[in-house]
């Protein structure tokens, strides 16, 4: 009983979604609209046990004087104090607005002074550990490390004025940067032999060589040349291999998606219901 | 270097610091702590430092604006979620007088008995939920539970097929020669772009399949794939480094321009 009822009303309500996507008409209809109301309802919900339990352990844990109760107090006092005036939206003075977002209320105080400064310091403290997790990435130990330093090093360039500006003073050291890689590559390989790649890394790289030394010669004639720029290179680079990248990935999370659901649906997949000891 | 030779230069270096700051207050541009702005501007601008003090060590400091954080933010979104969606959701179909009453510019419409008897099964799921709360009959919260996740399951059936799957397909299969618009000649930047975009989905893919051993023509496809798959990677990862330093750059803006105000505004 206990699993059974659960494991059924997952099964009813699961099935009703996907019907309702193939049926659009009453009562099926009304799934998407009152049903996301009575989801964002139950989610809010979830929410208020979220903060129910997260005090009942930091009460416990000043309670019993437990290592490190001084800290699980302040969580305490700051959300208690939260909680009173957002629920109560306790005003700072006369107010003719009653939104959240009204800068008349205490809240919105806490939220510009309290909450955003410590939310937006706390991502901005990632940088740090970016910056330490690109030089263990950027150490290229092997081709696909390499291959990420590349496109991470590209789009950094790229979407930055420094891309622009280097591609400016310095027409044609893209094509001359991927003729030194294409050529390091064929030598590479010229030593396991294979012959195919040797030939197709060296004939890119020689044309893109020489259409850069042909490109100097119209320029210094006084003629126009169009050399790949970073910020075109990375456009490219996001339209056609990046997003070749992400489809394969979005095509098996989707697969994975869709089993899952499927298993959940059909009661294969139990997890979330808990132990039988509850 | 000695652990108190270290404690000794970093209590000197804050001393000099706040020394620096009273002077700045009394004598600079900087605001004063003892208006409500300045207040504020002070708090926030402590609450930054407290947490970039991390990266110098876990401390006490640090513990504080965590524990805070953990706070306030847990309580905002109970804030938040009450009021959208139990209040805006759920009291204006129950009790709307006193929906309107909290809320007085909220349209009350008529409902019928069973929208009113839907969203009061809502509140007594809600409950239901929060059960698992009390120290007996935990159970009872699976419920409201299977409600949430069978909806989300058969939910996201349906629209990953549609928008991750059938969408992507469909946007996969270009042509893969792309003739010039004379429909002389091939336009051979077109027609490489699509041919490694077709090809790199298919390659990424065939990394993704298991059921086949990775040998011969089908291992190089997938060494291929993982190509691909590592250029989107590293695309995600700068764009996470650009990201992150976005937002350093906005904390130093606010700790140098709106709270110490060693640059004009």
């Amino acid at each position: 009983m206990k699993k059974q009822v659960p494991l059924f009303i997952t099964f009813l309500f699961g099935t009703v979604m996907i019907l309702a996507t193939f049926i659009p008409h009453y009562p099926f209809k009304l799934a998407d609209t009152e049903m996301s109301m009575f989801f964002d309802i139950l989610a809010a919900f979830a929410i208020l046990l979220g903060g129910g339990n997260l005090m009942r352990i930091h009460v416990t844990k000043v309670a019993k004087h437990k290592k490190g109760w001084a800290y699980s107090l302040i969580t305490v006092v700051g959300f208690l104090t939260m909680l009173i005036v957002g629920l109560f939206k306790l005003p700072l003075g006369p107010t003719s607005g009653v939104g959240l977002e009204n800068s008349q209320l205490y809240m919105y105080k806490l939220y510009q002074f309290v909450l955003r400064p410590l939310q937006s310091t706390m991502f901005a403290l990632l940088a740090f550990y970016v910056a330490s997790a690109s030089y263990r990435a950027f150490r290229a130990k092997n081709r696909e490390a390499t291959m990420l330093l590349l496109a991470a090093f590209f789009i950094l360039l790229g979407r930055t004025l420094i891309g622009t500006a280097i591609t400016a003073y310095l027409p044609g050291i893209v094509e001359i940067f991927f003729a030194i890689v294409l050529g390091w590559v064929a030598w590479d390989q010229s030593k396991s032999k294979n012959w195919v790649i040797v030939g197709l890394m060296g004939a890119i790289g020689l044309f893109l060589l020489g259409r850069t030394i042909y490109g100097y010669g119209v320029v210094l004639t006084g003629g126009e040349m169009e050399f790949i720029t970073i910020p075109k290179l990375v456009n490219w680079i996001m339209i056609y291999p990046q997003m070749a990248g992400q489809r394969a990935i979005m095509i098996g999370i989707c697969l994975g998606v869709i089993s899952m659901s499927l298993r959940i649906i059909l009661g294969v997949e139990r997890s979330y219901l808990g132990s039988d000891t509850e | 270097m000695e652990a108190t030779t270290k404690k000794t230069i970093i209590y000197i270096v804050l001393g000099a610091f706040a020394l620096w700051l009273i002077l700045w207050t009394a004598f600079g541009p900087m605001e004063s702590p003892f208006s409500w702005q300045g207040l504020g501007l002070w708090v926030a601008a402590f609450l930054s430092l407290s947490i970039l003090s991390f990266l110098y060590d876990d401390n006490p400091f640090y513990k504080v604006a965590e524990s805070l954080f953990i706070g306030v933010s847990a309580a905002y979104y109970i804030v938040y979620s009450t009021w959208n969606a139990l209040v805006n959701y759920l009291l204006v179909k129950l009790w709307p007088s006193a929906a309107k009453n909290l809320i007085p510019e909220l349209e009350i419409k008529e409902i019928h008995i069973g929208e009113w008897l839907w969203y009061f099964l809502a509140l007594v799921m809600g409950i239901m939920l929060v059960w698992r709360l009390a120290p007996k009959g935990g159970w009872i919260s699976r419920w409201p539970l299977a409600v949430l996740v069978g909806w989300a399951a058969g939910m996201n059936l349906t629209r990953y097929l549609v928008s991750d799957f059938t969408k992507q397909v469909q946007t996969t299969l270009i042509p893969l020669v792309v003739l010039q618009p004379d429909g002389g000649s091939i336009a051979w930047y077109e027609t490489l772009s699509n041919i490694t975009l077709v090809g790199g989905v298919l390659c990424g893919l065939i990394y993704f399949f298991f059921s086949v051993e990775h040998k011969g023509v089908f291992g190089k496809a997938s060494r291929l794939g993982i190509w691909i798959i590592m250029i989107t990677f590293g695309a995600a990862f700068g764009y996470t480094v650009m990201g992150r330093v976005a937002l350093l750059v906005g904390r130093m803006e606010f700790l140098f321009v709106d709270w110490m105000r060693i640059v004009a505004q």
